[in-house]
């Protein structure tokens, strides 16, 4: 019996080394990270601040500062995305199902590089204390997972995404939102895997009507013809989508935002994440150009619109940290600035 | 003793409007007298004393208020009830009075009488006085406050963002601080009418 264990053991160390192996391998070379500059940026608890929520006017000041004056939402609220956070995790603003204790904010370091063939990042914050989400068996909406580190990518094909990063994807109907539609109403949507018994992240594009002041408000169920929706996809009208779990010793996810959100584990963006000290530290390395469908083609010179997500202290869903739309410039201005290594 | 009579007969003869020096004297006076006991019982109303003294106002708005920036602040500067709902020109705060006695037919009437009557009329009470200050272009506002006397850099990055747009589109203040001293009605308007009501105005 002992022996049995012993070898499981060592067959998981063994896994384990050849994982690691492979991490550094497809990162293919080592980043010094101290000689590339940091950028700084505060995730914030969104609460049910949706894509339909920040356009009426009624629920949200700025509503016609961005629907009318095409502005973005960083350029009103950069400022404030901890004062905001604040709001939203204690319940006192657009979250009815606020966990006692719950950060408002994380601080987010970000660091970003590349080379002729890949994009290296590197991102740090701070570890959380453990507060019980009143909403989960245990406390942990995630058990398997502490923490979830996501990135979108825009490239500028998607409508409202350079204004408004990851809002172009979260609906009033996604899951835990306002008018999330009842799981026995789930199987009326066609074309769209609902099987979780929730609506995930869509793209308004990806839909035939997304209803942004009449309740219900989004268009969960409107999902257009399969044929539009891979035109779309070869058209380059996506959100691009990666992502670390920090559980099973850290996997690595890569997938897009169309008419739903699609992730698949080891299929392109590799991570790797551990804590030190205090604090989360979780790096990337990705293709710039990975061929597949889903994956945006990042060059040399340019700049994208980017959001970062957080799911810390084992939540799930919305109960999230969320960035405001940043720019990741390669070679160029953005708030986060990719120097070529 | 001709040119004495003549100089009293001539000042009894005298006649101001068709009444005579003496009549005219009393006239002057009582019109002083009556023009200052109006304007001062048109300021007596003009509190925030009086505003409250009904308790209509008292024990719904008037709580509201004193828990917002325009009854406590950093520098004690403090806009009462009149400072916001009733102009400062005569002319203007003449006609508004006329207009605010009809509110003495509604404290009869009973209208807003209890809290539940108060917040059932609030919205619709709310749009009258709403449409009022789009009409005179914040002229209440703009006592004290100014586009022009606002430094943008000591301005937090959202509220430095919608005064640029409100003044590149023409906007006035009502046109977004709504609900900043009393409940936050306009959140039960929709955004089609909300949408009016912020429409630039022309000039």
């Amino acid at each position: 019996m002992k022996a049995t264990r012993l070898f499981t053991t060592l067959g998981a160390a063994a896994c384990a080394l050849m994982l690691g192996a492979g991490g550094a391998l497809a990162a293919g070379k080592t980043i010094d990270w101290a000689k590339v500059p940091e950028a700084k940026t505060t995730l914030f608890y969104p609460g049910q601040a949706s894509f339909e929520w920040i356009q009426n006017g009624p629920d949200h000041g700025g509503a016609r500062s961005f629907t009318k004056k095409g502005e973005m939402c960083s350029g009103c609220h950069a400022e404030e995305a901890a004062d905001m956070g604040k709001k939203m995790a204690s319940g006192q603003k657009i979250e009815p199902q606020p966990i006692p204790g719950k950060r408002g904010s994380i601080p987010l370091k970000v660091k970003a590089a590349f080379d002729e063939d890949t994009l290296y990042m590197r991102f740090e914050f701070p570890a959380g204390p453990h507060n019980a989400a009143p909403n989960a068996p245990g406390g942990k909406m995630d058990a398997d997972n502490e923490i979830k580190l996501a990135m979108m990518i825009d490239d500028g094909k998607v409508d409202a995404a350079s204004r408004s990063g990851c809002w172009a994807s979260c609906h009033h109907d996604a899951r835990d939102m306002p008018d999330a539609p009842k799981k026995e109403a789930l199987g009326a949507a066609k074309g769209i895997d609902t099987s979780g018994g929730f609506v995930t992240k869509y793209l308004p594009e990806s839909r035939t009507a997304v209803s942004l002041k009449d309740s219900p408000r989004g268009g969960w169920d409107k999902v257009k013809p399969q044929a539009e929706l891979d035109s779309m996809l070869k058209a380059g009208t996506f959100l691009d989508l990666v992502r670390y779990k920090s559980g099973k010793g850290g996997v690595s996810e890569d997938g897009y935002v169309l008419a739903e959100r699609v992730l698949k584990a080891g299929s392109g963006a590799t991570f790797a994440g551990k804590k030190e000290g205090d604090a989360w530290v979780v790096t990337m390395t990705r293709k710039l150009n990975s061929g597949q469908p889903g994956d945006k083609v990042l060059e040399a010179g340019k700049a994208y619109t980017v959001g970062v997500a957080i799911h810390d202290d084992h939540t799930a869903g919305r109960f999230h940290h969320v960035s405001l739309d940043m720019r990741l410039g390669l070679g160029t201005d953005g708030e986060i600035k990719a120097v070529k290594q | 003793m001709a040119s004495k009579q003549t100089l009293f007969s001539r000042l009894r003869g005298m006649r101001f409007f068709g009444a005579t020096l003496v009549g005219a004297g009393v006239l002057f006076v009582g019109g002083i007298v009556f023009w200052g006991a109006f304007n001062t019982a048109m300021e007596a109303t003009n509190t925030l004393e009086f505003c409250i003294s009904c308790h209509e106002m008292k024990d719904n708005v008037y709580q509201e208020y004193v828990k917002t920036i325009h009854y406590t602040n950093r520098s004690g500067v403090r806009a009462t009830c009149p400072d916001c709902h009733v102009p400062k020109d005569w002319v203007h705060k003449i006609a508004r009075k006329i207009q605010a006695s009809n509110e003495l037919y509604h404290k009869v009437l009973g209208t807003v009488s209890t809290p539940e009557k108060f917040d059932a009329n609030r919205l619709s009470m709310a749009k009258r006085e709403w449409a009022r200050m789009k009409n005179s272009d914040s002229r209440e506002c703009r006592n004290c406050h100014t586009f022009d006397g606002m430094n943008p850099e000591k301005q937090k990055q959202r509220a430095r963002k919608q005064h640029e747009n409100a003044q590149q589109d023409g906007q006035t203040c009502i046109d977004c601080h709504k609900g900043i001293a009393h409940k936050p009605v306009h959140e039960q308007l929709t955004d089609e009418e909300l949408e009016e009501l912020q429409k630039p105005i022309k000039k």
